[in-house]
């Protein structure tokens, strides 16, 4: 028997099916995203399209193969939630028998004595967003100001990678979107609140081990000039000569090509902490850690989170 | 069952009268494929060269460093994509036309256009890897060629695929062997995996991380899909010819070929990947459902050879064919255990995935394509009978290094994943387990190369001397001087 028909339009079934599924519908759900629908600050619009430089940048990552080992994906496993008390009103005996209600093991003096250190942490570690929401209430009809605190958790954020997940907003405006597949470097999502300075990446890329003597990085000399001074040592002839980097001679300096300064504006522009109602994180409106009794680290700091 | 395959089985009767003999059939189609396996092999050299490049960067990160194309970003791709394009895809076509020839006892249709199309897709290659170290790469993984060689591909593909299709429509038996259902499948699969991404990536680019959903998605159908059906297609035929016994079952096979047709278009997304939690979900039981084409193909690969295990001893083709339904077994297991959250939660991102692709490819498809040219090439030219089985140590030289490159990413993924997972470790201390397992894997690759170029020599040495005798005749006659006939 000639099965061929057969074969040929079951599979053409078979993958037009997959293929609405998997390319057209996330196309209609993620292929027309704009900035600014996803705001938790209103103030602000995210995602916006980087500085000209930046975009200049991206190709240069994309050129030189970045993504074959820096992935730009912080995950997160889940969320903790603290009950956090900023101020406690005037009606101090009121606040007092809520954060009791709150904590019932808290003997009222040990209550009182928390009013003395505010901010306070009231509640760690919850795990019911709205646990959190209810002693909010509680202390707030008290004629306190409390807030929620969300804090995301994970080994990735752990490690300081970003202070939330990466999301797909984060990638709005890259032509080529590039998340990476593998880690044989560190994750990038959020490299440019974590090493701000340009200084150090010029230095970086010039010579990793220089920087850090157990990276397998390979050093990328291409992207710098190495000349003679002029008159004057160049403003942004970054790379400083040392012994360390093998030294470059007398009267000689190392500047960073245009390349370069493109790849760097990139890097610096590469921030994943902007507060969405996907990624509810930290606004930098934070408890001083001195005076809370939360963890020392204090990475995750205080939001005030519509979702809530 | 049997039946029905002993009618298709390489040891169905002689063909009739009308029917072409199979010795024609071989000899008329023989330049066509014998070029697509002779490319293939040699783009097969240049990727382990490119790939012990790559590896060996992770020993000396100075290595090379001085160049920009040379940089690791553009050497890594550039292997990957020869691998795959070049030596994968490009062979599993030569063994699609064959097959096609063969189980459809007819020549090679539109023998012309499968030769231009050869040549059209070797040029696109070396434009595409030109593209790739001059940094023109597209960056999304696996589509790195640049869309001016990315076209030519396509045009390509087209011209030997109306070959490959015009071989199929003419075949003299209408039932169908399964390896013709497979590479049916995969040839149709091709080029509307391809085309989508190009057109979506390159021609007219989709926004933001939608980008990175149909590359993930390119990679998984052009794996799992593709290439899985060329390499499945070829084990059906291969091992009961080499073992001169039939198919198991047929049905269990066409019951793996609807299931996985069902089911693998919707696999290739991460569950680490930033996007709306569906999608991942969606690829994650999708794969979790491909459990039962894969038991399917194991059931009838094993039923199959069992009893002829020690066989693979005397014959290196079996060994080939063996080794590589083996490896394509453990690769899809764990391609399907990768996609369930606990586990992905540790190997997402890890070396375990670039782990299992190598043992996909290097194991899978290496193993039965090469298993399959030791099979053809012979046939086709008898000078290579008596050099290509003395010389079987490339073979085992190359399965080594195929487990050498592969088993250690994988379980060195493994241990990185646990690594990063601890937030205690520092990048670099987290890294360790992954740089050893660079290290070890470069061992394999090696050992790939030196397994394949002694296999390039052997193929190319027969191909030369069988073109030195088709052509010595012509030449001594053309460059004798005529002798002048005085008098006449």
């Amino acid at each position: 028997m000639n099965h061929g028909p057969l074969v040929f339009l079951g599979v053409l079934a078979a993958l037009a099916t997959a293929w609405f599924g998997m390319i057209v519908q996330p196309q209609l759900q993620l292929g027309r995203a704009v900035p600014g629908t996803n705001m938790v600050e209103t103030t602000a619009l995210y995602p916006q399209a980087r500085a000209g430089l930046a975009q200049q940048g991206l190709q240069v990552y994309r050129s030189l193969g970045c993504a074959t080992c820096h992935t730009r994906q912080v995950r997160q496993d889940g969320m903790l939630v603290d009950v956090l008390l900023r101020e406690a009103g005037t009606n101090t005996a009121a606040v007092i028998r809520a954060i009791t209600r709150v904590r019932r093991e808290l003997p009222d003096a040990e209550a009182e004595r928390l009013l003395e250190r505010l901010p306070v942490t009231i509640q760690r570690g919850l795990v019911d967003p709205e646990a959190a929401a209810a002693s909010v209430k509680e202390l707030t009809d008290a004629g306190a100001r409390a807030q929620v605190l969300l804090r995301p958790q994970g080994p990735d954020i752990a490690r300081g990678w970003g202070r939330g997940r990466t999301v797909a907003a984060d990638f709005l405006y890259d032509q080529p979107a590039l998340p990476g597949h593998v880690r044989l470097g560190p994750d990038l999502a959020n490299i440019g609140a974590r090493l701000p300075s340009p200084e150090w990446h010029y230095l970086h890329l010039y010579d990793p081990q220089a920087v850090n003597p157990k990276s397998v990085m390979p050093p990328h000399r291409f992207l710098f000039e190495r000349r003679r001074v002029g008159a004057q040592p160049s403003a942004d002839g970054i790379v400083r000569p040392s012994a360390a980097i093998g030294g470059t001679g007398e009267g000689m300096e190392i500047v960073p090509t245009a390349e370069a300064r493109a790849l760097v504006a990139f890097l610096l522009s590469l921030r994943s902490d902007v507060p969405l109602l996907e990624r509810p994180v930290a606004t930098g409106d934070e408890p001083d850690p001195e005076t809370t009794d939360l963890p020392a680290a204090g990475d995750q700091p205080a939001v005030d989170s519509p979702a809530l | 069952m049997s039946e029905v395959c002993a009618q298709d089985s390489p040891l169905a009767p002689p063909p009739g009268p009308g029917i072409t003999a199979p010795d024609a059939v071989d000899s008329s189609s023989r330049w066509a494929i014998l070029l697509l396996f002779w490319a293939g092999t040699k783009w097969l050299v240049l990727a382990t060269l490119l790939g012990l490049l790559v590896g060996l960067k992770f020993h000396t990160p100075n290595l090379l460093a001085d160049a920009a194309w040379l940089t690791y970003g553009r050497l890594q791709p550039a292997f990957w994509n020869v691998l795959l394009y070049g030596f994968a895809w490009q062979t599993g076509l030569g063994a699609a036309l064959w097959l096609l020839v063969r189980l459809g006892r007819t020549p090679v249709a539109y023998p012309m256009a499968a030769l231009a199309g050869l040549g059209l897709w070797n040029l696109g290659l070396v434009i595409g890897l030109v593209g790739i170290l001059s940094g023109d790469s597209t960056g999304h993984p696996w589509l790195e060629i640049p869309g001016y060689g990315s076209i030519l591909l396509l045009v390509a593909y087209g011209l030997i695929a109306l070959s490959a299709l015009g071989t199929f429509s003419r075949r003299q038996p209408l039932e169908l062997h399964p390896s013709q259902w497979f590479l049916l499948a995969a040839l149709f699969w091709f080029p509307w995996i391809y085309s989508t991404a190009q057109l979506l990536l390159v021609a007219d680019p989709v926004r933001g991380v939608f980008q990175a959903v149909v590359a993930w998605w390119f990679g998984a159908q052009f794996l799992w899909g593709c290439l899985a059906f060329v390499g499945l297609a070829v084990l059906w035929y291969l091992l009961p010819a080499l073992l001169e016994r039939p198919l198991h079952s047929r049905y269990h096979a066409l019951f793996a070929f609807w299931l996985l047709v069902l089911f693998t278009g919707w696999r290739g997304i991460p569950n680490s990947a930033p996007v709306p939690a569906w999608l991942p979900s969606v690829s994650t039981v999708f794969a979790v459902l491909c459990v039962a084409p894969l038991l399917a193909v194991a059931l009838n690969l094993h039923r199959t050879v069992v009893g002829s295990y020690r066989k693979v001893w005397q014959q290196p083709a079996l060994a080939l064919a063996v080794f590589g339904a083996g490896a394509y077994l453990l690769a899809t297991a764990l391609g399907i255990l990768q996609t369930l959250p606990s586990m992905s939660r540790v190997t997402d991102l890890t070396l375990f995935t670039p782990g299992v692709q190598g043992l996909f490819v290097y194991g899978f498809l290496g193993g039965t394509l090469l298993a399959l040219g030791r099979h053809v090439v012979p046939r086709w030219l008898p000078e290579s009978a008596a050099v290509w089985p003395r010389a079987s140590w490339p073979i085992w030289v190359y399965l080594a290094g195929a487990l050498l490159h592969a088993l250690p990413l994988i379980l060195g993924g493994w241990a990185q994943g646990k690594a990063l997972n601890d937030p205690a470790l520092v990048w670099t201390d987290a890294f360790q387990p992954a740089l050893m397992a660079l290290r070890f894997s470069t061992l394999g690759d090696l050992l790939l190369l030196v397994g394949v170029s002694a296999h390039a020599w052997g193929f190319g040495g027969v191909l030369l001397r069988f073109v030195w005798r088709r052509t010595q005749p012509v030449l001594v006659s053309a460059l004798k001087p005529e002798p002048i006939e005085v008098g006449s």
